[in-house]
């Protein structure tokens, strides 16, 4: 008889049985994005480029008691709290502080201006808090031996909220909006081209959005651009939706890889959008608005 | 203050043209805003000089084109002209950069095997002018004599493989260690390993990468712990 193997579900698996007890120990650490701001304990967050202009992040290190997962072997002296900085596409990564866990060590590490511009502004930066061991030890099964093997560490990921799959962004001056035919000061307006549901070409993108050159200027240099940027994308996403549902209406399952299963992915929750679920909201434009307003944080944006 | 940005759309449109249709005019470039205000014409024009010299001297219209000699040298001219800035992040900047100035560039470095892809309009990091200025941008020392030497060993495969490709490298002390362990000083900088020595190499750091922090090691200890991978590597496979 022959039993057939089935992958139920990824798991990872770290060499270091003997310091399990410490994986969690930085789990409710946070991040303050902006002055005055919330800390949050979420580890990914997708923001506009009016958010990176105000940026103003601190680190929050929150780390139980060691005396309740400290390994056997192991003291205070062996590991350190290390903060790193890093911006992926610059190959850059900055150690932002460090300290052995036996001396008095910071609660709070704020990020500044002079490090964040090094990283690109804050666009796609990792801040990652690390409790890693100081120092080499004899190599010993399941423990660490190397210095910068890390026991816990818990990473905070800020990103652009773009969807470069699914629109380019254009500005035009009253007189493209006349030549394209369309009044002088028209805010935006959304050009689908088609291919949503399907397989997409590297650096294509499946509408062109044209906006007015006063208005982006406006919404990037003042304070109104940040409760009119989750609008307007909620706007131009509707328009997308609704103008290209005739592509996908019928379909039985997304494409993989797809603009709209990129899409699902992004609006949906803990779960994507279902094509199903899709497919209704395609049909009901007030519902649909609703549910990119909520997704996209419009009311964030307007408090 | 704002910088000069294509997206990878308006670059196509410029770049893919049917056979047979008319070029489209270059594309005008969109601003994005951050960092200090600088002439981003003068710095490209500069740029692009600086590097048509090059492919006169390293790339001639006879022949198969070899690349590596051009690459070691532009890295160090590019990323000497170029400011540190937040623009350098965006790889729209990058875009910008290769389709408005250094077009010809890049056609004569792929002559024979174009692709849109060296404009950065695939994957951002196949942009042909990011790769020059990443590669000198790892590879500096600003304590040593010279502050680019370890920007000219290596061909484009060790550097697009094991470099630009791998998370290790974000860490750049030990993108360096690995660089002095594969071209040490004391053999004349030639390389230690072979293709599929650097490899396998390669693809154990990979791995040891999920749990080790590699930021924290300096560039000696980084150095003495590749070497000490690659004994156990080298002692396992035989």
């Amino acid at each position: 008889m022959s039993v057939a193997w089935h992958r139920t579900e990824p798991r990872e698996v770290r060499p270091f049985f003997e310091t399990a007890k410490a994986e969690n120990a930085l789990d409710d650490s946070g991040i303050c994005l902006f002055a005055k701001g919330d800390t949050s304990r979420d580890t990914s967050f997708d923001l506009d480029e009016i958010d990176f202009q105000k940026l103003e992040p601190i680190i929050h290190a929150v780390l139980v008691d060691p005396t309740q997962w400290m390994p056997e072997g192991l003291t205070a002296r062996d590991l350190e709290l290390v903060l790193i900085a890093k911006n992926s596409f610059l190959k850059r990564s900055e150690i932002v502080a460090r300290s052995i866990l036996a001396e008095p060590i910071p609660t709070y590490f704020p990020i500044g201006s002079e490090l964040l511009a090094k990283l690109g502004g804050g666009r796609n930066v990792q801040f990652t808090l690390a409790l890693c061991l100081a120092t080499d030890r004899p190599p010993t099964p399941g423990s660490p031996f190397v210095p910068g093997h890390w026991l816990a560490r818990k990473t905070f990921l800020l990103r652009s909220r773009t969807l470069p799959a699914l629109f380019d962004l254009q500005t035009r001056t009253d007189e493209a909006w006349k030549a394209a035919g369309y009044p002088e000061k028209t805010f935006f307006a959304v050009d689908y081209a088609g291919g949503i549901a399907g397989e997409m070409d590297d650096g294509s993108s499946v509408a062109t959005v044209y906006i007015h050159i006063d208005a982006h200027n406006g919404m990037v240099n003042s304070p109104i651009g940040a409760p009119l940027q989750p609008i307007l994308a909620s706007e131009i996403i509707l328009s997308i939706v609704t103008a290209s549902k005739s592509e996908w209406k019928d379909l039985d399952e997304f494409v993989p890889s797809s603009p709209l299963e990129t899409l699902s992915r992004q609006l949906g929750d803990a779960e994507p959008l279902t094509l199903d679920t899709l497919k209704k909201l395609a049909n009901d434009p007030s519902r649909l608005r609703a549910v990119l307003q909520d997704r996209l944080s419009v009311v964030r944006g307007i408090k | 203050m704002p910088y000069p940005i294509l997206s990878k759309a308006e670059a196509r449109s410029y770049l893919v043209v049917e056979e047979g249709a008319d070029k489209p005019p270059v594309p005008i470039a969109r601003l994005a805003d951050g960092g200090p205000d600088l002439d981003w014409t003068s710095i490209a024009e500069g740029i692009a000089a600086a590097l048509l010299a090059l492919a006169d001297k390293h790339m001639t219209d006879k022949g198969k084109v070899d690349g590596s000699d051009f690459e070691a040298a532009a890295s160090e001219e590019i990323h000497e002209r170029m400011p540190s800035h937040p623009a350098l992040a965006d790889p729209e900047f990058w875009i910008w950069l290769a389709v408005t100035h250094c077009e010809e560039i890049v056609d004569r470095r792929y002559a024979g095997s174009q692709n849109a892809k060296n404009f950065g309009i695939g994957g951002a990091g196949e942009n042909l002018l990011y790769r020059l200025w990443l590669r000198a941008e790892i590879a500096y020392d600003a304590s040593a004599k010279d502050r680019y030497a370890l920007s000219r060993f290596g061909d484009i495969d060790f550097w697009r493989s094991h470099i630009f490709r791998q998370g290790y490298a974000d860490a750049r002390g030990f993108a360096r260690a690995l660089l002095e362990f594969q071209f040490p000083a004391q053999a004349q900088r030639k390389p230690k390993l072979k293709i599929l020595e650097i490899r396998a190499l390669a693809k154990h750091l990979k791995r040891a990468r999920s749990n080790l922090m590699f930021e924290v090691m300096s560039e000696a200890r980084a150095v003495e712990f590749i070497e000490s991978e690659w004994g156990r590597l080298a002692l396992t496979s035989g």
